[in-house]
């Protein structure tokens, strides 16, 4: 019970962090937003009338504690202020934007752990042999590959020259195919890794060989004794690589124009739309505490090892 | 000293360099061998570049605009005539320099903070532990966008903006040695014989520490790489013409249609580069540290964080 | 970067799926059984498109129409309104067309444009654009409007000629999806960014033939082509520049572009050394080819600039204007006699615009070439303008134009030291940007009121004279959009404007 509470405890001073982190972000811009977006707004440089009235407006004049004060207080009740350009609510812009990019996010991480698991288990039952070689070989290619590149290889390959997938935009089944597969297969190179070096350590384990002792095959030692073992860690993975699916996301996002959380991001950065960018980044941040959190808490249930009052260093 | 001597002096330096464990166990690894070479290799271009192509980088030739691959020009020209393969070429001393510089920032941050907070420990580890919780809390890249996109384009707003996010994993590395070390009877015998703290980091401390954080700094420069690439993509980077990679891969995608060579040829320089230093630091871990399975894991493994 | 996704346009895409165009997965556009026509427009940069009649819109859609409309030649000519004069510096009275109705039949009448008026000008806070207050439109009597301006502005008819000022009737309801004005198409629904449009057929002038028109979003510009090779839509705006004289060579596709009345140009700041001499300008002038530049970086879609003001508009003095280069040779003598003295220049881009990123790539080189050292500094959009007129650049690479029938703001913005681009350094320095000072102020402001077009053309063209020679503005190109289409559709003739391309005279034989 003290873990949990301790654990809460120290995931709210990272939340509230995060909110700091967020807040204090868009005041290190160089020059006055408000100039910056009026003029953006209105196609021409504006009056200084109309950029004190903006800056009344968005409570831009208080000190900063003051600023920080007021944007929490609205935060917490849900209330991420509105876009500079046109009328849209944050909140709303993102939950209009997050399905698109949740739907990448799932479609990639399927298309990963389908590849990862057959690949990672392969390579370590044929450690040493051509196959884990070329398995090996393959996912230290995806893992470095930039994922921009990957998905304009694909957008040639698959759109332009074969016709059959779109190129741009969201929407059904067939634009998702070429940017799920360009964000998985990265995401499927970094879990084969993983599931070979966790599955190899588990074979090695006494248990494994006190199973291959009673004369049990080995396919029926590396599926009914190890493998359950060894994903563990892995699926504790696939919810830490969230954020880094996130991340990939925006790349991926823009090379295939798809509306979502990082076509989003880019765009507010390059607008300067301040309150954007602090939806999205909190957005982030929120989502990734929570499941960091979450994620800890089902690992310290599963695992009879961690002791619960003990905590990690 | 005759010169001979010198040269003789060196060779067994040399020699001696090889000899020792951790290069033996390098040598015998392919990994590194072959990530040592390829990023040898690309070291050695960036550097003789200039003497290896007959062409400017930013030399235009109008009329030989979007060119395909031929002898004269093995990755072709792109939209104002230039010759691709020699501005990768250049390309290689931003992409190396950005990735050595980034990481070395990053390093110096997370050594530092690593130390201080392992060595302090009480509210001072809290605080720093804290804060990298809330660094580790965003993807790198979106911190890094927001970051580097607030400051505005350039290849220093870049480099900062990587280094700023970067360094989290170095402190925790570095803090989790020296709790580790401060445990180890000999750190704490010299330390009740009323040794300064510096010196015991400096005897004790640091070269425990350095052996973790060389192969991390190595994983990390690939990261770097793809990181600084992917933020120019997104327009973020260096400013033209200078041929960073990620910026000639985005400005290429324009003429995806009938010059594909535009985004591929950068695209197979950027996936090499990091290849290699990929190869390489698997190959500097296990050599360091052959015990070490439960680190092998793919997370170790620089990606676009 | 992509072009600036517009915040509804991604609204837009989400569950409603924009139209699988290069896909058999996806279901196809049921349209091209000719009868309706599917226009895919790239997304705008503008978010200003749908940011009139409170986002139920966007405002080139022939929903709405203004009091005024532009002519062909750019001129103001009736639409709403029959006739205006004005009554004295400070009024103008417009008459309004008497058989008009609106899409809910009710008709047309002078309180309707008012209370129009009014919202537009306090949502948009048009007042300084269009020098009214509110509370300066009224209605005289059932069809006359009258416009109090807060100083004399004998333009007011060429600047309400404009989109954005197109007659919104009262029970307009951006949030039902609910558009009422009084123009030859209709809204018949709205996905996002993407409507469908069914003709007016009580128009007081023209019924459009077709018997739907939709605008779909299709924001790269490859697959709009894919689209209409595929018949998938009849009309694709701005298709890639090198697809042109392949969609022109195939039997089912053709071509139409027009000039507009934009023009890109490096706007040179001249009250910052080493471009403060105007010697060193010249130089830069005379190492531009224009030419060359439309036709490799534009693949040949735009004309050769001689001044900052398009042909297209009435009063450009783009055929008496001297061409400068190139001439490397003069340009090397002319920095030799100028100030220079190995400076690095600054060339300012907007790193949103590949276009303007090549072209300034290719001034810095030939610059080069005439032995003048600059470096190009790419910002962000939102920052571009800022940094333009805080004067922190040389060289800006600049796009301006006209989108009414009033092109004077134009040359006041960039000229006049109390123009947008000069305003800011002009009250804070004393200096500018491209302010030549008082002569040029003068002649501005000569122009400004004139009241006929040959003493505007008189005033404006000594100002584009004197920014030319003293190489103020270094044109670069005037801007041309293009149409691709299928060969059943027959195009309306171009309008200047793109936004105001008449879809009421589209024709299609499916």
């Amino acid at each position: 019970m003290s873990y949990l509470l301790r654990r809460l405890a120290s995931s709210t001073v990272v939340l509230f962090g995060v909110t700091v982190l967020t807040f204090g972000l868009v005041h290190l811009t160089p020059g006055d937003p408000a100039r910056t977006v009026l003029a953006e707004r209105q196609g021409r440089q504006p009056s200084e009338a109309d950029v004190r009235e903006f800056r009344a407006e968005q409570g831009l004049n208080d000190p900063v504690p003051i600023q920080y004060g007021n944007w929490l207080g609205d935060v917490l009740r849900g209330d991420l202020g509105r876009s500079y350009y046109g009328d849209g609510d944050v909140l709303e812009l993102l939950l209009a934007y997050l399905p698109n990019t949740i739907e990448l996010a799932g479609a990639s991480i399927l298309i990963a752990v389908a590849i990862a698991i057959p690949a990672g288990v392969v390579s370590a039952v044929y450690r040493g042999t051509w196959i884990d070689y070329v398995s090996q070989g393959t996912s230290l290619i995806g893992v470095s590959m930039p994922n921009f590149w990957l998905g304009y290889l694909l957008i040639i390959g698959g759109a332009l020259r074969l016709g059959v997938f779109p190129v741009y935009g969201a929407g059904t089944l067939a634009h998702l195919v070429l940017p799920a597969i360009t964000l998985g297969t990265g995401m499927a190179a970094v879990l084969t890794r993983l599931v070979r070096s966790s599955l190899l350590e588990t074979l090695e384990e006494p248990y494994v060989d006190a199973a291959r002792a009673r004369g049990l095959a080995e396919r029926g030692v590396v599926t009914a004794h190890a493998l359950r073992t060894a994903l563990l860690p892995v699926v504790t993975m696939i919810g830490l690589q969230l954020g880094y699916v996130l991340g990939g996301a925006v790349v991926v996002e823009v090379v295939f124009q798809r509306p979502g959380l990082g076509t989003l991001l880019v765009d507010a950065v390059f607008a300067r739309d301040f309150p954007v960018i602090q939806g999205v980044t909190l957005l982030v941040g929120a989502t990734f505490v929570l499941v960091n959190l979450l994620t800890d808490l089902a690992y310290h249930r599963l695992d009879p090892r961690v002791s619960l009052g003990g905590g990690r260093a | 000293m005759s010169v001979t001597g010198v040269l003789a002096n060196r060779r067994s330096a040399l020699a001696a360099i090889l000899e020792h464990p951790t290069i033996r166990a390098l040598r015998r690894n392919p990994s590194a061998v072959a990530g040592g070479l390829v990023v040898a290799t690309i070291t050695v271009l960036a550097i003789v570049g200039p003497v290896l192509t007959p062409y400017d980088p930013n030399a235009q030739h109008l009329g030989n605009r979007l060119q395909g691959p031929s002898l004269a020009h093995p990755f072709g020209t792109d939209q104002l005539g230039r010759d691709v393969a020699t501005r990768l070429l250049y390309g290689a001393r931003i992409t190396l320099g950005l990735a050595v510089l980034v990481t070395a920032v990053r390093l110096t941050i997370g050594v530092v903070v690593g130390l201080i907070a392992g060595y302090c420990g009480g509210w001072v580890d809290e605080a720093l532990m804290r804060l990298v919780d809330v660094l580790l809390a965003f993807p790198g890249i979106v911190l890094a966008l927001v970051v580097a996109g607030i400051l505005g384009p350039s290849l220093t707003n870049l480099a900062l903006a990587l280094a700023v996010v970067g360094w989290t994993r170095y402190a925790r590395v570095v803090r989790s040695s020296v709790l580790e070390m401060r445990e180890r009877p000999f750190v704490q015998a010299s330390r009740l014989t009323g040794a300064p703290r510096r010196r015991v980091l400096r005897r004790h401390v640091l070269p425990n520490v350095a052996g973790p954080v060389v192969v991390l700094a190595t994983l990390d420069l690939g990261g770097v790489i793809l990181a600084a690439a992917g933020l120019s993509f997104l327009g973020l980077g260096a400013q033209p013409p200078a041929p960073e990679w990620g910026t000639m891969l985005s400005t290429g995608r324009h003429h995806l249609r009938e010059a594909s060579w535009l985004v591929n040829a950068p695209g197979l320089a950027i996936v090499v580069a990091v290849l290699g230093t990929n190869l390489l630091g698997d190959g500097l871990r296990d050599a360091l540290d052959p015990n070490d399975r439960t680190e092998r894991s793919g997370r170790e493994v620089s990606r676009r964080d | 970067m992509t072009g600036r996704h517009t915040r509804r346009a991604v609204l837009g895409g989400i569950g409603v799926g924009v139209a699988t165009f290069a896909g058999c997965l996806g279901d196809s556009d049921p349209s091209g059984d000719g009868e309706s026509v599917t226009v895919a427009r790239p997304q705008s940069s503008q978010d200003g498109e749908w940011d009139v009649y409170g986002g139920v819109i966007p405002y080139f859609t022939g929903v709405f129409e203004p009091l005024v409309g532009t002519n062909h030649e750019m001129e103001p000519e009736p639409l709403l309104a029959t006739d205006w004069m004005r009554e004295d510096e400070y009024t103008w009275r417009f008459d309004l067309r008497e058989d008009v109705t609106f899409h809910n039949e009710a008709a047309l009448t002078a309180d309707t444009v008012v209370d129009s008026f009014q919202a537009i000008i306090d949502d948009r806070s048009a007042t300084g654009w269009i020098n009214v207050e509110p509370d300066g439109v009224s209605a005289i009597d059932d069809t006359t409007v009258e416009f109090e301006t807060i100083e004399p502005f004998p333009s007011l008819p060429g600047t309400i000629s404009h989109n954005y000022f197109g007659v919104v009737h009262p029970d307009t309801e951006a949030d039902d999806d609910v558009a009422i004005g009084t123009g030859p198409f209709q809204l018949e629904e709205r996905n996002g960014d993407d409507v469908t449009l069914a003709p007016y057929e009580d128009h007081w002038d023209t019924v459009p033939s077709v018997e739907r028109l939709s605008f779909e979003v299709v924001s790269d510009a490859t697959t709009r082509v894919t689209a209409l090779e595929g018949d998938d839509v009849q009309v694709a705006i701005d298709p890639p520049r090198n697809t042109v004289s392949g969609l022109d060579s195939s039997a089912e596709t053709a071509t139409a572009s027009q000039r507009t009345p934009r023009t890109c140009f490096g706007g040179v700041n001249i009250y910052k050394e080493p471009t403060d001499d105007a010697t060193l300008r010249q130089a830069l002038a005379y190492a531009i080819d224009q030419e060359q530049l439309v036709e490799t970086i534009l693949e040949g879609v735009g004309d050769p600039a001689r001044g900052p003001i398009s042909p297209e508009i009435p009063w450009s003095s783009h055929d008496d204007l001297p061409a400068f280069g190139p001439d490397h040779d003069r340009a090397r003598d002319l920095v030799a006699d100028s100030s220079y003295d190995g400076e690095t220049l600054t060339i300012l881009i907007d790193g949103s615009e590949p276009d303007d990123r090549n072209v300034a790539e290719r001034l810095q080189y030939q610059f080069e070439e005439i032995g003048v050292d600059s470096e190009i500094r790419s910002v962000e959009s939102a920052a571009f303008y800022e940094t333009f007129t805080d004067g922190d650049a040389h060289v800006s690479i600049v796009t301006l134009g006209s989108n009414s029938a009033a092109a004077d703001y134009l040359i006041r913005a960039m000229f006049h030291s109390e123009g947008s681009d000069n305003e800011q350094r002009y009250e804070s320095e004393g200096t500018g940007v491209m302010n030549l000072g008082a002569e040029v102020d003068a002649l501005i402001e000569e122009g400004y009121f004139a009241e006929s077009l040959e003493d505007k053309r008189e005033a404006y063209g000594e100002v584009q004279r004197r920014v030319v020679e003293e190489a103020v503005a270094l044109p670069l190109y005037y801007v041309e959009y293009v149409l691709a289409h299928r060969e059943a559709v027959s195009l309306p003739d171009l309008h200047p404007i793109n936004p105001m391309t008449d879809y009421a005279h589209l024709e299609y034989e499916g």
